[in-house]
């Protein structure tokens, strides 16, 4: 079973923060900023982030292109797993697209889904913010 | 020719996209240009739609206009995002009391996009509602009880970053409708008078003898003046 969980974290590393994996900044509630990863303080915290989703539209049938942006990070690298607990609001920044070097935008992450514990990721779904006028 | 149900919708796309004043969009309305201050919030529109129609039967409806209660849906869809002080969550050098202040103080979409179904929903019961729209934007007694029944609202989804709600007003009134004719075929008129000289009764119609109608007006029936009868000249 160690066996087993050590070859699971592996491939999460592989799959999401290896080399398709791009920088990712956690804020919780409370302010504390996370931007290294947990396993490894002197790397960058690494996720894997899809930008856009293929949905059918159920008025039309169609296939359209929604913007909704999902990160899906290692358990493990985190040092405090977020939920979506109502009235605690956490952010995540991504870069504002595919590469590490763009600049980074600002979301509300609006519903935390966990792959269940044995494999040992988190999914979060995003919420665009804008600014109060 | 235009059933009145189909006049009337688009009368109601222009009564609400002319008084919409930059608060929501109507599809199907044809946008004049507008101040940029008025589109304070353009992530809301509502889409007009004949839904309905009742066709009562009566004792006048056998010749005379048909009545149509009709029934319109008015589908509004909002959609907002968060908001909140984005400068301070940007911003690489805010503190953490700073960013948990600005998390605490975070407006979530959810109650955004309800107080702004909410405000779209007034603002259109308002505009269908007053007494001066009575007659939804047509001539004066042309329309009859207009009434807006009903306001629906469906539950909340999220689609992609933001956060839609979906809801719908029910509009109904009641029309006339004309009965013209076929589609796309003209009328053709056909004139079955006969004049006939010394015809004393009036105009005679169409004189048919044994199955043949007789059109000829040139003098080869003429009107016996003791008789009253039609007869063919010798």
């Amino acid at each position: 079973m160690g066996e087993q969980r050590a070859i699971i974290e592996s491939d999460l590393y592989e799959t999401l923060e290896g080399d398709y994996g791009l920088p990712v900044e956690l804020i919780a509630p409370d302010g504390t900023k996370q931007t290294k990863s947990a396993n490894n303080p002197t790397e960058d915290l690494m996720g894997q982030i899809l930008y856009d989703s293929i949905i059918q539209d159920p008025n039309t049938g169609l296939d359209i292109v929604v913007h909704k942006p999902v990160v899906s990070l290692r358990r493990s690298s985190l040092t405090t797993v977020p939920d979506a607990t109502p009235g605690d609001n956490w952010a995540v920044r991504i870069p504002l697209e595919p590469s590490a070097s763009a600049p980074k935008v600002t979301f509300r992450i609006g519903r935390v889904t966990e792959g269940g514990d044995s494999i040992g990721f988190v999914r979060l779904y995003l919420e665009r913010i804008e600014q109060t006028s | 020719m235009t059933m009145n149900f189909r006049i009337l919708k688009v009368s109601i796309v222009n009564l609400l996209g002319a008084a919409a004043g930059g608060n929501f969009r109507v599809i199907g309305y044809q946008k004049q240009a507008q101040e940029a201050f008025h589109i304070k919030d353009t992530d809301r529109s509502v889409q007009v739609f004949y839904a309905e129609g009742d066709y009562p039967k009566s004792a006048g409806s056998l010749n005379g206009p048909v009545m149509h209660d009709m029934t319109f849906n008015l589908d509004i869809t909002v959609s907002k995002a968060c908001k909140g002080d984005l400068a301070t969550l940007e911003n690489p050098a805010s503190t953490a009391p700073q960013l948990q202040t600005a998390l605490t103080n975070l407006k979530i979409a959810e109650d955004g996009v309800d107080d702004s179904w909410d405000e779209c929903a007034d603002l259109i019961y308002q505009i269908l509602m007053d007494a001066r729209n009575l007659d939804l934007g047509l001539d004066p007694i042309k329309v009859a009880n207009r009434w807006v029944d009903r306001a629906i609202k469906d539950p909340l989804m999220t689609r992609g970053e933001l956060v839609v709600l979906t809801g719908s007003m029910k509009l109904t009134c009641r029309m006339p409708e004309e009965l013209l004719g076929e589609v796309g075929v003209p009328l053709m008129v056909f004139d079955t008078s006969l004049e006939l000289d010394g015809d004393v009764i009036g105009k005679a119609g169409v004189y048919q003898e044994h199955d043949i109608v007789v059109e000829d007006t040139t003098g080869a029936i003429v009107l016996d003046p003791v008789s009253q009868n039609f007869l063919r000249a010798a």
